[in-house]
């Protein structure tokens, strides 16, 4: 390790450069090879689908103010032939996103140390952007933790930790490698339709265990709840601050509000894993809709 | 056990993944006039949200503003119609305001299939399209091929254009970037297409992926 980021935001000895380089944009994108794409292909038995991006919808559960929202257009539609078109607005971290490099920072510096005043502009980043992000074709993880508690739904506040994580990987007979993209199963997502507690509290990493997972490489991790991390955060002084040790520090990407229910219903520990984030300039996250392969 | 998906899958050899859809940019082409907004919004735009906690958390997010008919997309069931009916529901039956109330994005599924690139569309092979092919063509899309592939129960049609000005037998996908895979691509490769679906959408963006 080259950084040491030790969550006291500006107080924290120096956390860049990054482990993938002084001036890289890419993070943990950077664990991903040929050879991992071409082993990864080689997972599915059966070349199911199981679809991991819930339906975007105006009222699904989004924090802080965000909104998904559309007009349909349909000035050209009562003639005799003709097409309708339509108008969304809204973020990028609705619905099944991807997080971004720029997206959370340490004391006005994102991943690599970038400083904020080199970084935005009104209309978007200069650096960091969506436009750096490549798309993933990898192996998935899918760790179960809800099953270690016994329960199908984690409580709120619950937080994953290292011995949890190993506890999965031999439960499921499976083991995070570098590129891996690696799903926390904690069962929140069984409150997906009532939005008041989805966004309440939820079960997630701690800080221990992100650090178990940026050991091991992966390109990004991900889980079914809205944050990755859980809330409210183990240290009430300190939010945000697995965010911080993925994004700023590691380069690890965070894919939110990923179904994977199904995934552990049929028992799939290990799959393929593909994601192809909507890439646009100078944007801190992208909508993606991936999907693992069986 | 799906088929057309695991024959796929086995096609790469390369390991090489090629994105074929342009960035969303401000001023991205499109014939309608169709653009890509963003504003950063939180805070001071500059300068991010003030440090927050005895971490010092600090971020950007953005609010984006698009068609979702605006680079590679495909069509919803009912983004078209023919006198006012679409895919045979009457437009009263489906169009919402807010959303299509039928026939919309929500009905649009992951696909991963065989993709074969047609350069120029001068020396077709149809014998070896295959049900469900997605084939990609670069150049001009030649009077009467879509109905030929249609025939031989092809996928979908991939255009470097954003659409055509007739009607296509097949899904389109459209605005794709074909120049890197036709310098590439020697045969046939894997095709994915991972639509973003909105609740009544009138299409779904996609970031396609040819694997070779």
């Amino acid at each position: 390790m080259t950084a040491a980021y030790d969550g006291n935001g500006d107080r924290s000895p120096r956390w860049w450069p990054s482990r993938y380089g002084e001036g890289d944009e890419r993070g943990a994108l950077n664990e991903l090879t040929a050879e991992g794409v071409l082993s990864a292909l080689r997972l599915p038995a059966a070349g199911r689908i199981i679809e991991l991006a819930p339906l975007l919808e105006r009222d699904m559960p989004s924090p802080i103010g965000r909104e998904w929202r559309q007009v349909v257009l349909a000035d050209r539609a009562l003639g005799e032939r003709g097409s309708f078109d339509d108008e969304v607005s809204a973020p990028a971290h609705v619905g099944c996103h991807v997080d971004g490099l720029a997206h959370l920072g340490i004391a006005r510096r994102a991943y690599n140390g970038i400083p904020y005043d080199e970084l935005a502009t009104r209309t978007g980043l200069r650096r960091l952007g969506a436009e750096h992000m490549l798309p993933w074709v990898a192996r998935g993880v899918c760790l179960d933790i809800a099953a270690l508690r016994g329960s199908e739904v984690m409580a709120a506040g619950d937080a994953v930790t290292p011995a949890d994580l190993d506890a999965a990987c031999e439960r499921q007979r499976v083991e995070p490698g570098p590129g891996d993209v690696v799903l926390i199963h904690t069962g929140w997502m069984a409150h997906w339709t009532d939005a008041a507690t989805y966004l309440d509290a939820e079960p997630g990493l701690g800080w221990d265990a992100a650090r178990w997972l940026t050991d091991r490489r992966v390109s990004a991790v991900g889980a079914d709840n809205w944050a990755v991390e859980v809330l409210p955060p183990e240290d009430a002084a300190r939010p945000w601050i697995v965010h911080q040790h993925m994004l700023a520090e590691t380069g690890t990407y965070l894919i939110e509000n990923v179904m994977t229910a199904e995934l552990v219903a049929g028992g799939h520990a290990e799959f393929l894993f593909i994601m192809a984030p909507l890439k646009g300039r100078g944007s801190s996250g992208a909508m993606v809709s991936p999907v693992a392969v069986v | 056990m799906n088929e057309t998906a695991l024959r796929a899958l086995a096609l790469p050899s390369l390991g090489r993944v090629l994105e074929l859809a342009p960035l969303r940019e401000p001023g991205m082409s499109d014939p309608q006039g169709r653009d890509w907004r963003q504003v950063m919004r939180t805070g001071d735009a500059l300068a991010g949200m003030p440090p927050l906690g005895e971490n010092d958390v600090t971020g950007f997010e953005e609010i984006v503003t698009a068609s979702t008919h605006l680079g590679c997309h495909l069509d919803a069931p009912g983004a078209r119609h023919i006198a006012g009916v679409a895919s045979g529901m009457p437009y009263a039956e489906f169009y919402g305001n807010d959303g299509l109330r039928a026939l919309g994005a929500d009905a649009l599924r992951p696909v991963l299939t065989r993709g074969i690139l047609l350069d120029g569309a001068t020396d077709v092979h149809f014998e070896h399209i295959e049900p469900g092919d997605a084939v990609l063509i670069r150049g001009g899309i030649t009077e009467g091929l879509a109905e030929d592939l249609a025939a031989r129960d092809a996928g979908f049609i991939g255009l470097e254009t954003a659409g055509c000005d007739r009607d296509l037998p097949l899904p389109v996908i459209s605005n794709l970037l074909l120049d890197e895979l036709a310098s590439a691509a020697t045969g046939p490769f894997l095709l994915v297409l991972t639509p973003i679906r909105g609740d009544g959408s009138t299409g779904a963006p996609v970031s396609p992926l040819a694997i070779l």
